[in-house]
Order: C-alpha cells, then sequence, then structure tokens
C-alpha cells in the first residue's frame, strides 16, 4: 500500500510501515534463523537507505521486504559457496 | 538458538524498535540534506564550468546523495527542452556521485545511485543524439548497478533507457526484449504505474518497427496501468499513439472515434505541439478515410505550424503527407510549389545533411512529375528513423 507521496519520511511514517509488516518481518528473519543484533542492522540499514529513496520508491512496503529478503538470500547464497575446512 | 523457539514477533520486536530509532536519528541529516540540495545545485550552476570539478572535489559539502537525485530530477526536466542543459546536469550528478562517501552513506546505496546518474547521463546523451556516447554512460551505468548489488528497480530504469537507445539505433526486437525484461520487474515491485509506462515504451517501439496491431494492444494495456495524475502528458501522447496505430492498421473509423473522445484531453493540456500533433492526427485519418479536402486543411495547418516553432522533421514529415494528398488529388503544381518551399526552409531548421538530402530527392521528383506513393513512403520512413540516429545514411536508390 503506498503511503505518503512527500519526499520526506517522518519518523511516523516509519514506524507505520514497520508496525504494519512486522510479522511478516519477523516470520522471515526466524526462517532464516537471523540474531536479533543481525535484525536490528539489517532493518536499519533497510530503512536508512528506503529513506534516502522515498520519493522515487511507490510500494514501500513490497520494496522493504524485498530488500531484506533479497539480502538474507546473497548472504546465504555467500554462505553455502565458502570453503569448508574439512 | 532460543530465539527460534518462542514467537517471532516477540523476539524480534525490541530489534526492530532500535533499528526504528536508530533510523528517527538519522532522519534529520536526511531532511537537512534535502533542504540544502537546491541552494547547492544553484551555486554549482553559478559556477563557471571550467571550475566545477574542482570545487566539486574539494568541498566535501557537495558531496551530497539528495544533491545528486536533485541534479537527476531536473536533467530529467530538461531532456526534450534542452538535451545539452540535461547532459550537462547528469554530468555533474556522475562528478559528485564519484565523491559520495561509501562509509556514510553504505556502498550498496552510493553505488546505485552511480548507477542511476550514470543510466540518466546516457539517456541525456540519447536524446542530445550522441549515441555513441549514450552507449559508454549505459554501459557504466551497468557496472555499477552490479557492484550495488543489483538493485532491480535500478536494472529496469537502465533497461528502459537501454530501449530507447536501441530504439534510436533501429535495433527494434533487442529494444522490444529489453523492456520485456523491463516489464515483470516493475510488475513484482507493484510499481504499476512504471510497469505501464514500459508497456507504452514497448508499444513506440512495435509501432516504430511496423507491427501496429500489437503496438495498440499493448499501448491500450498500458493505458489501464499509468497513473492519470502523475504523468497527463504520457496520458496524451500513449492516446495519441494508440489512435496512430490503429489508423495505420487500417482501422480508420475506430481511429477516428477515439480521436474525438481524446479531443478533450489535449485541449485541456493545452500545448502548442500537442495541437499540432492532433491536427496532423486528423489529417491522415481524413485522408485515409478519402476525406482529401478536409485532409490538406489539417495538413497544411500542422505543417505551417511546425515550421513557425522550428520543428524541422515534424514539419518535413507532415509535408510529406500534404504531398500524398496532392498526389491523389492529382494536384501536380501543388507537389512541386510544396517541394520547392520545403528544401529552404529545412535548411536552416534541425534537419540534418542526410535527412536534407533526401528531402532533396523529393524536390528533383516533383520537378521531373516522377513522384510516387512509394516514394513518399520511403522518404517519410527513413525521416522517421533518421531524426533519431542522425548517422543513418540515406540510399537513393532502394
Amino acid at each position: 500500500m503506498n503511503m505518503s507521496s512527500s519526499g520526506k519520511p517522518t519518523r511516523d511514517d516509519l514506524r507505520r510501515l514497520v508496525d504494519r509488516l512486522q510479522p511478516k518481518i519477523a516470520r522471515l528473519f526466524k526462517h532464516y534463523g537471523v540474531s536479533t543484533a543481525e535484525a536490528e542492522r539489517r532493518v536499519a540499514a533497510a530503512l536508512i537507505r528506503l529513506s534516502y529513496q522515498w520519493d522515487r520508491v511507490r510500494d514501500r512496503e513490497v520494496w522493504l521486504l524485498t530488500e531484506l529478503k533479497d539480502g538474507l538470500s546473497v548472504s546465504r547464497e555467500v554462505i553455502s559457496k565458502e570453503p569448508r575446512d574439512e | 538458538m532460543s530465539e527460534r523457539k518462542s514467537d517471532p514477533e516477540e523476539t524480534y520486536k525490541p530489534a526492530l524498535d532500535t533499528a526504528l530509532e536508530k533510523t528517527g536519528e538519522r532522519l534529520q541529516e536526511i531532511h537537512r540534506e534535502i533542504e540544502s540540495a537546491a541552494g547547492l545545485l544553484e551555486e554549482l550552476a553559478a559556477t563557471p564550468e571550467p571550475e566545477r570539478p574542482e570545487r566539486i572535489r574539494t568541498e566535501v559539502r557537495f558531496h551530497a546523495l539528495k544533491l545528486c537525485d536533485l541534479l537527476l530530477k531536473r536533467s530529467r526536466e530538461s531532456w526534450f527542452r534542452d538535451p545539452a542543459r540535461a547532459v550537462e546536469l547528469a554530468r555533474m550528478a556522475t562528478e559528485i556521485a564519484d565523491w559520495l562517501d561509501a562509509g556514510y552513506y553504505g556502498e550498496s546505496l552510493v553505488e546505485d545511485e552511480r548507477a542511476l546518474a550514470w543510466a540518466y547521463l546516457g539517456n541525456a546523451y540519447r536524446i542530445a543524439s550522441d549515441l555513441r556516447s549514450a552507449e559508454e554512460a549505459l554501459l557504466r551505468a551497468e557496472e555499477h548497478q552490479k557492484k550495488a548489488g543489483e538493485d532491480a528497480l535500478t536494472g529496469a530504469q537502465i533497461l528502459s533507457f537501454l530501449a530507447s537507445l536501441r530504439t534510436s539505433q533501429g535495433r527494434f526486437d533487442e529494444a522490444a526484449e529489453l523492456l520485456d525484461q523491463a516489464i515483470p520487474i516493475y510488475r513484482e515491485a507493484r510499481e504499476r504505474h512504471l510497469e505501464g509506462k514500459a508497456m507504452i515504451q514497448k508499444g513506440a517501439v512495435l509501432g516504430y518497427a511496423g507491427r501496429y496491431r500489437e503496438a495498440a494492444r499493448i499501448v491500450r494495456r498500458g493505458l489501464s496501468r499509468i497513473d492519470l495524475l502523475e504523468e497527463p502528458h504520457l496520458l496524451v501522447a500513449a492516446r495519441h499513439n494508440l489512435i496512430w496505430y490503429l489508423n495505420e492498421s487500417g482501422r480508420h473509423a475506430e481511429a477516428l472515434d477515439h480521436l474525438q473522445t481524446t479531443r478533450a484531453l489535449y485541449l485541456e493540456l493545452g500545448e502548442q505541439t500537442h495541437l499540432l500533433r492532433l491536427r496532423w492526427l486528423e489529417g491522415r485519418i481524413a485522408r485515409d478515410l478519402g476525406r482529401l479536402d478536409q485532409a490538406e486543411t489539417a495538413l497544411r495547418e500542422a505543417s505551417g505550424g511546425f515550421i513557425a516553432r522550428g520543428i524541422g522533421f515534424d514539419a518535413a514529415m507532415v509535408s510529406l503527407d500534404l504531398a500524398t494528398v496532392y498526389l491523389r488529388q492529382g494536384k501536380t503544381d501543388d507537389i512541386k510549389r510544396l517541394a520547392a518551399e520545403m528544401v529552404p526552409v529545412f535548411e536552416s531548421r534541425d534537419v540534418h545533411q542526410e535527412a536534407l538530402a533526401a528531402l532533396l530527392l523529393f524536390r528533383q521528383a516533383a520537378d521531373a512529375e516522377e513522384v510516387t506513393l512509394g516514394l513518399l513512403e520511403r522518404i517519410s520512413d527513413y525521416l522517421q528513423r533518421a531524426r533519431r540516429n542522425p548517422e543513418l545514411p540515406f540510399h537513393a536508390e532502394e
């Protein structure tokens, strides 16, 4: 769902966005076994990035979920490709 | 990990709250950056061009992502009004993007901004008819987009610009394929307006390739997706193209119906060039419906209007359409007069040498009373393609 079309996000805009997505984000982190510290880092980085691109992104809910999902799947790919000590 | 056993929402809520708190602290800096961008841009614009790179390099306050964004926005606004200015603004954006601090913004955001700046520069070069520089700039954009982690929306934007370049190069199949990649990206991101816009762009590509039925179909689908309030000019342009394709597909009466319902929109937006294009379209439809007197009046008005505004290519193409009407009416003297009037007018307009050679051929044929519909169509088709690619040679013989 689209929210305020203003180029400047407010704390309330971000709070509403995260509140709406909280169950999905939590399930996503649980699925990937993400620690709370890593979850905090990833969400903060994604929200800062979204804040800079606020006027460019229309569907911010989809954007935020995709950003978090893509980040997690990329890091999982990297881990699975890393050589293991036998 | 004990976190996995409990309710995930409860587990991660404190982490999300802290993330929001941290972002909130950063928001003030982002707001400051947005507010200062316009002033910084004015300062840069007032700096003589040779001194700009040094100022950008040495003055850290210019190393701002929102300034770069604003330059790209202004470049976009200048695309068709002042292509040279659009290039200049986008070039400044690439210079600033080079100096953005990855430690502060994050590597991915900085690389993404660089990708966009190069993509905009590429598109500005294309519009300014520098296709070689456009190709190089878009290649740089792709490199930065890869380094950024391949942001999907930035990727789709690059694909769309690249499709425009391929269209200018007359490589229509490649352009359509690139748009076929961009459209699902927008769909997945639920960017309905951009999805519709890319569909309308694909319609234009198919139209240039002469695939009018397919073009009309995809433009209709695109029209149902775009946000009318966001880009009213896109709506007029898309409806104009749809009517054009319907007429070219032989559905002249349907084209006329659509034109009647769109007329109010042309008038409402009130741009003179839109009204001239409307008159041109009316002339073509009337001609194809066999209403030659009506066609003649409309095409003469449109041609005169384009000449008065110095829009050489459109004026030349309308004049060629007018010649087809004269030919059907058997007005040989009018064809000769039209051809004689055209060449000197276009010598002083935005028509390049190769295109002028095509018009000279028309004049020679008119003088010799050897103008045929085939010749007019061939010259018109060449002008259509050469407008987007000034390097395209004209061959007098088929």
